[in-house]
C-alpha cells in the first residue's frame, strides 16, 4: 500500500516483479542496481539459494524526485518463481502497489507463463486485492533468444483483457528494456497522484 | 487494505516521540515503526550505517515468514518475534493496522526489559495508528502537478 | 483439451478423395469403419484428406506389415489431470499442420513402431486439419492439447495402436507444439479484442522518473563530486606549489600606531621584588621531616617518632563496634573526655598518649569481653552455634543496605540525649590526633550511639526448636556453612518444618515457561529441564520428598506459602521470568525485567568503590518489602510483608539459588 509521509515529504511505493521460475525477475533488479546511480539506489539484497534461485525475495530500493516537493521511493521486490514457494509469493505481495509481470519468451515456457499469471491473480485475491486495482505492466523478456514467441502471440495471450496494459520488450541479460519497464510501472503509479491524469480531488 | 496510507506531521512526531521514550526506558539502540509491506513509518535511535530500508524489508519479511509456523501451532500469527545475537538482538512486536514495532538492542539491556516496555509502547502506538488511520481516511488525496513531455493535451 | 470433435475436424469437401487403402503394405483391407467409441468419448469426425500416393517401403515389404511391438509396453500415465475446458471460439475453419508434427508429439509407446521408423513413411506429410475454434480457445492457456482418441480419428490409421488395446490411454492429452501451430494461424484471427480500453495518455506522456537524461545527469554530478573529493585530497596531501603572483601592494595605514608615551613617575607603579617569606623554623623543620618521612617510606625505611603525613590505617571497626556494644546498656552521663579518642592519631604518639593517660576500664566492657572470649573458645571447640543472627541494633529505621552511617547520623539530632552513650575509651594502642592538624577533618564530633530499642523477636516457628540468641555478637552475620554439605548444617534445619500458609486462590501463578513463544536460547533452557533435582537436604527444607524431582513451580509454590511471603519470582539474566507466584502478573513481569538491571547497576557502583559485586539487595517498604538475591545469572525475588527478612528464609533461598545456578549453568 502506498505510504505518504508528509513529515519527510516522501512517498513510498512497492513494486513486485512476478513471473514463472527463471524468467528473469532477479536479473532485472541486478541490471537496475548496476545501471542506476548510487545516490538514487540502496543495496540489492537477495535471499537466494546457493544456486542463485530466489528463496524468499530480492529487494532493491530506488528513489527519485518526479513529483514536485516529494521524494518518491520505489521498493522493488521479486518473488521466487518455483511453484512450491506459493506461500512466499503471497507474503511478498502484501502491500503491493504495482506489478511487473515478466514473461519468458521461450515457446516451451508459455504454459508456465500462463500459470504464473493465473497464480498472480489468485495470490492477489488472497491479499484482498485484484488485478483491476493494482496497476501492472508486462515485460516480454528474453527477446534475444533464437526463435522467441512472436509479439502477436504474447499480446494475444497476456494483453487481451478489458484494459490494455503497457508492454515492453526486454532482454534483462543485456539490460535492454529493463529501465523502460521500470519507468513504465513507475509512471503508472505516479499517475495516481497527478492532477493531469484525470484524478479528482474528492474524498476517498 | 488495513494499512496506513499516510502519516501527517503531527502523527509522525507523536510516534517518534513515543519510540524515543521507549528507547530510553528500555535502553535500546534503535526502534522503528514499519508496516508488513516493509514501509518505514518512523524511526528513532542510532543503528550505524545499516540501510534502514533493507532493515524494514527484512524485518517485515521475517515476520511474515513465520506466519505459517504460527498457523501450524494454532496461532493466527505470533505477536512477537525475538532474534538474539551475541551482541545485537532484535525484537519485533506486532501492532494493529498491519504494523510492526522493531527494536534493536545490545547486551547493555535485556530482553525482559525491552519486552516489558515494548508491550506498553505497543498499546500507545496502536492509539497513534488509529488516529493516523482516521486522519488518512478523511484526508484529501494527494494530487500534484507532475512533469509531462510532448503534447500534454492528449487525454483519452 | 477439446472434447467435441464430432464433425469439427474439417467438413467433408468435394475434393476429398475416396477412401483409399491404408498406407501399410499389409493386404488391402477395407477402410476401417469408425467404431463406436467407448462410453464417455466423443465420436470421431468423418472425412480427412488423404495422400493418394501409395507408399513402398522396402523394410516394411520384407516384414509384410507393421506389427505392434511385442515387447512389454511402458505407457505414460493414463489419466490426464482435470483441466478447465476452454470455451470454443466461434470461428470456422481449420489450421492444417503436417501429420509428422502430430506423430512426433505422440509417445512411442502408443505407436505401432518408433518414431524413426514411422517418420519415413510418406503419409506423414498428410496435412491434418485442427479445428480453429478449439485452437484459438486453447492459445491463451499456453498449450495445445488434444486427447489421443480425438487425434486417432483424424490421423491416418495404422500408426497408433488400436484403442481397444490401450483403452486407458484414450484420454491421454497429447500436447502439440505451440509454435508450429501458431505460425499457421491466420494473423487476422489474433487481433486483440475491440472493446479494450487503451492506456491512459497521461501515463504515456509523463516524464520518466528514471529517464536516461536524469540518470546521466545524476551520474555526471556524482562523478564531479568524486573528482572534487579526490582533488581536494590530493591538494591536502601534496605541498602547495609555489606561486609567483603579482606582488601585493604594501598596505599603508593612514594613521600609524602611535608609540606609547612614557608614564610619568608619579603614575608609575611601584613594583617591589617579591621577598621570601619568613617561615617558622619549627614548622619548616617539621615539614622537612615529613618530606623525609615520605621519602623514607618509599624507600621502605620506618622512621619512628616522625609525624607521618600519610594517613594511618583506619582503626579496627570491629574493635570499635565491640566497644559500642559494650556500652549499649550503660547509663549515659556526660560525654567522657576520651570522646576525642575517635580521631586518627599518628603512630608513635599514640603510645605516648596512652601511657600518659590511662583510661579507666569500664566494668561492663570487661564483662562483655569475658563473654566474647567464652564464646570464641566454645566455637573453637566445635559446639554448634545455634544463634539466630542478631538484628541490626539501629532500630526500625535501619536500612539494610550495609552500614548506612548517613541515616544513623541524620537521626542524631532526634536522639534523646539520655540515650546517647559516649564512645568507649580507646583500647591501648589507639591513635591520637595529630598535632599538626592535618587530620582536623578527621576529628569528627563524637558519634553518639543510641541505645537500641526493643529488639524484635524472631517469629515463632513451630517445630524449629528454641533459639539460643547470643545477646552480643561479634559479627553481624553468622558464619554461613556450606549448604551443599548437609553435615555442616545444624540439626534444627533438618527438623525444620515451618508452618506454611495455606494456599490461597488469590495467588496467580505465572504461565508456565513453555508458553513463552520466544526464540531466545536463554529462555529455552528451562524448557529443556522443567524439573530440577535439588539436593535432598534442600528438598527437606522445602518439606518435600527427598528424592522427588521438583519443578521451579514447586519451589515457588512452597516459598510462597512461607509466613509473610506475598510473592516470589525466579528469573534469568535476560529478564524473563522462569517461574513466579505473584498475585499481580504484570508486577511479576516487571520485577523480572528490572531485577537484573537493578543488581547490575548497584554492583557497578560497588565495584567502582573497590568492593565486591552485590549478591543481595533488600528494599524494605511499608507494605511489602522486596528482597533480591543473585547467584551467577539466576535471580530470586521475594516479596515479604516485613522490613527485615528472617535469616532462615534468606539462607534457604540462597541455598536453593546456589543449587539452581550450579546445576543449570
Amino acid at each position: 500500500m502506498a505510504f505518504i509521509n508528509y513529515s519527510k515529504r516522501e512517498i513510498q511505493l512497492k513494486i513486485v516483479y512476478y513471473g514463472c521460475a527463471l524468467c528473469g525477475k532477479t536479473t532485472n533488479l541486478i541490471k537496475l542496481h548496476s545501471g542506476i546511480n548510487s545516490t538514487q539506489k540502496g543495496e540489492l539484497v537477495s535471499l537466494a539459494t546457493d544456486a542463485d534461485r530466489t528463496l524468499f525475495f530480492d529487494f532493491l530500493s530506488l528513489s527519485t524526485q518526479t513529483l514536485p516537493g516529494f521524494d518518491t521511493r520505489f521498493q522493488l521486490y521479486t518473488v521466487p518463481g518455483q511453484p512450491v514457494y506459493n506461500t512466499t509469493r503471497q507474503l511478498v505481495l502484501k502491500g503491493v502497489d504495482g506489478i511487473v509481470f515478466v514473461v519468458d519468451s521461450h515457446w516451451d515456457k508459455m504454459e508456465e507463463n500462463v500459470e504464473s499469471f493465473a497464480n498472480l491473480q489468485e495470490n492477489l485475491i488472497e491479499n484482498h486485492l485484484s488485478m483491476a486495482q493494482i496497476p501492472y505492466v508486462i515485460q516480454y523478456n528474453k527477446r534475444d533468444i533464437e526463435n522467441p514467441a512472436p509479439l502477436e502471440y504474447l499480446e494475444f495471450t497476456f494483453n487481451n483483457r478489458a484494459t490494455q496494459s503497457l508492454t515492453f520488450e526486454a532482454s534483462a541479460y543485456t539490460g535492454e528494456g529493463v529501465l523502460d519497464t521500470l519507468n513504465g510501472v513507475a509512471r503508472l503509479l505516479l499517475a495516481k497522484y497527478s492532477k493531469s491524469a484525470g484524478n479528482k480531488a474528492t474524498k476517498q | 487494505m488495513t494499512g496506513i496510507g499516510m502519516l501527517s506531521v503531527e502523527d509522525q512526531m507523536a510516534i517518534e516521540s513515543h519510540i524515543k521514550d521507549f528507547l530510553v526506558k528500555s535502553e535500546s539502540q534503535w526502534g522503528a515503526l514499519v508496516d508488513r509491506g516493509g514501509n518505514l513509518f518512523a524511526e528513532n535511535g542510532d543503528i550505524g550505517q545499516v540501510d534502514l530500508m533493507i532493515m524494514c524489508a527484512l524485518a517485515a519479511g521475517s515476520f511474515a515468514a513465520t506466519k505459517e509456523l504460527a498457523k501450524r501451532l494454532g496461532e493466527g500469527e505470533f505477536t512477537a518475534l525475538y532474534h538474539e545475537g551475541s551482541n545485537m538482538s532484535i525484537l519485533m512486536t506486532s501492532l494493529h493496522f498491519d504494523c510492526l514495532l522493531i527494536t534493536v538492542f545490545t547486551g547493555n539491556t535485556n530482553i525482559g526489559l525491552v519486552r516489558f516496555y515494548a508491550q506498553q509502547t505497543a498499546g500507545t502506538l496502536n492509539q497513534c495508528l488509529l488516529s493516523a488511520s482516521e486522519s488518512a481516511a478523511n484526508a484529501e488525496p494527494l494530487l500534484l502537478d507532475a512533469e509531462y513531455s510532448g503534447d500534454q493535451n492528449i487525454i483519452s | 483439451m477439446a472434447s467435441n470433435f464430432l464433425g469439427l475436424f474439417g467438413k467433408k469437401k468435394e475434393e476429398v478423395l475416396a477412401p483409399q487403402a491404408s498406407p501399410t503394405l499389409s493386404p488391402p483391407v477395407e477402410e476401417a469403419k469408425p467404431k463406436s467409441p467407448p462410453s464417455g468419448l466423443i465420436g470421431l469426425p468423418q472425412g480427412r484428406k488423404r495422400v493418394t500416393q501409395r507408399l513402398s517401403l522396402k523394410g516394411l515389404q520384407e516384414s509384410g506389415k507393421i506389427a505392434p511391438d511385442p515387447t512389454k509396453i511402458q505407457l505414460p500415465s493414463a489419466v490426464a489431470p482435470a483441466r478447465a475446458v476452454p470455451e470454443p471460439v466461434e470461428v470456422d475453419g481449420t489450421v492444417d499442420i503436417p501429420f509428422s508434427i502430430i506423430l512426433n508429439s505422440i509417445p512411442e509407446q502408443l505407436l505401432v513402431a518408433d518414431h524413426a521408423t514411422l517418420l519415413v513413411h510418406p503419409e506423414v506429410m498428410v496435412q491434418i486439419g485442427l479445428p480453429l475454434s478449439h485452437v484459438l480457445s486453447m492459445l491463451p492457456s499456453g498449450k495445445l492439447e488434444f486427447s489421443l482418441s480425438d487425434l486417432v480419428g483424424a490421423i491416418p490409421a495404422g500408426f497408433v495402436q488400436p484403442l481397444e488395446n490401450i483403452p486407458d490411454y484414450a484420454q491421454t492429452p497429447i500436447s502439440l507444439p505451440l509454435a508450429e501451430v501458431f505460425r499457421r494461424i491466420p494473423p487476422h484471427l489474433l487481433a486483440l479484442r475491440s472493446d479494450q480500453r487503451p492506456v491512459d495518455a497521461a501515463v504515456k506522456n509523463m516524464v520518466d522518473p528514471f529517464s536516461r537524461e536524469a540518470l546521466e545527469k545524476a551520474q555526471a554530478e556524482a562523478k564531479e563530486k568524486a573528482v572534487e573529493a579526490d582533488t581536494q585530497f590530493a591538494v591536502e596531501a601534496e605541498p602547495a606549489p609555489e606561486l609567483n603572483p603579482e606582488p601585493i601592494p604594501e598596505l599603508v595605514m593612514e594613521e600609524s600606531v602611535p608609540e606609547y608615551a612614557p608614564i610619568p613617575e608619579y603614575m608609575a607603579p611601584s613594583f617591589e621584588a617579591p621577598v621570601e617569606p619568613d617561615f617558622d623554623p619549627v614548622m619548616l623543620a617539621e615539614a622537612e621531616a615529613a618530606l623525609a618521612a615520605v621519602e623514607a617510606r618509599k624507600a621502605g625505611v620506618e622512621l619512628p617518632n616522625v609525624y607521618d603525613p600519610i594517613l594511618p590505617p583506619p582503626p579496627a571497626y570491629s574493635a570499635t563496634y565491640q566497644q559500642e556494644e559494650a556500652h549499649q546498656e550503660t547509663p549515659i552521663s556526660e560525654p567522657s573526655a576520651e570522646a576525642n579518642a575517635w580521631a586518627f592519631p599518628v603512630s608513635g604518639q599514640a603510645e605516648e598518649a596512652a601511657a600518659d593517660s590511662e583510661p579507666e576500664m569500664d566494668p561492663a566492657l570487661v564483662e562483655w569481653a569475658r563473654k566474647m572470649a567464652q564464646e570464641e573458645s566454645a566455637a573453637q571447640s566445635g559446639e554448634p552455634q545455634l544463634s539466630e543472627p542478631e538484628l541490626p541494633p539501629y532500630g526500625e529505621e535501619e536500612t539494610n543496605l550495609g552500614n548506612d552511617l548517613n541515616s544513623s547520623l541524620a537521626q542524631e539530632e532526634a536522639v534523646n540525649p539520655d540515650d546517647v552513650v559516649p564512645p568507649p575509651a580507646p583500647a591501648p594502642g589507639a591513635f591520637e590526633v595529630n598535632k599538626i592538624g592535618m587530620f582536623d577533618a578527621l576529628n569528627a564530633p563524637t558519634r553518639p550511639i543510641r541505645k537500641p530499642k526493643s529488639q524484635p523477636q524472631p517469629p515463632e516457628i513451630k517445630g524449629f526448636g528454641s533459639f539460643n540468641i547470643v545477646e552480643k555478637s561479634q559479627e553481624i552475620v553468622t558464619p554461613v556453612p556450606s549448604y551443599t554439605d548437609p553435615s555442616a548444617l545444624p540439626e534444627e534445619f533438618d527438623q525444620a518444618t515451618p508452618e506454611l500458609e495455606p494456599e490461597t486462590e488469590d495467588s496467580t501463578q505465572m504461565e508456565p515457561v513453555g508458553s513463552i513463544n520466544l526464540s531466545s536460547p536463554a529462555s529455552s533452557a528451562p524448557l529443556l529441564s522443567p524439573r530440577i533435582r535439588l539436593s535432598p537436604t534442600i528438598n527437606r527444607y522445602l518439606s518435600l520428598d527427598e528424592n522427588a524431582e521438583i519443578s521451579f513451580a514447586d519451589v515457588m509454590n512452597h516459598v510462597r506459602r512461607w509466613p509473610g511471603v506475598s510473592g516470589c519470582v525466579i528469573t534469568g539474566k535476560d529478564g524473563l521470568p522462569i517461574s513466579a507466584v505473584v498475585d499481580d502478573v504484570l508486577f511479576s513481569k516487571s520485577l523480572s525485567a528490572f531485577a537484573p538491571k537493578i543488581v547490575a547497576r548497584v554492583s557497578e557502583l560497588f565495584v567502582d568503590l573497590g568492593m565486591p559485586e552485590v549478591q543481595e539487595i533488600h528494599v524494605p517498604m511499608d507494605d511489602v518489602s522486596t528482597f533480591l538475591f543473585r547467584e551467577a545469572d539466576v535471580y530470586f525475588i521475594l516479596l515479604y510483608k516485613e522490613a527485615s527478612l528472617p535469616q532462615w528464609y534468606r539462607k534457604v533461598i540462597k541455598a536453593v539459588l546456589e543449587e539452581i545456578a550450579t546445576r543449570h549453568k
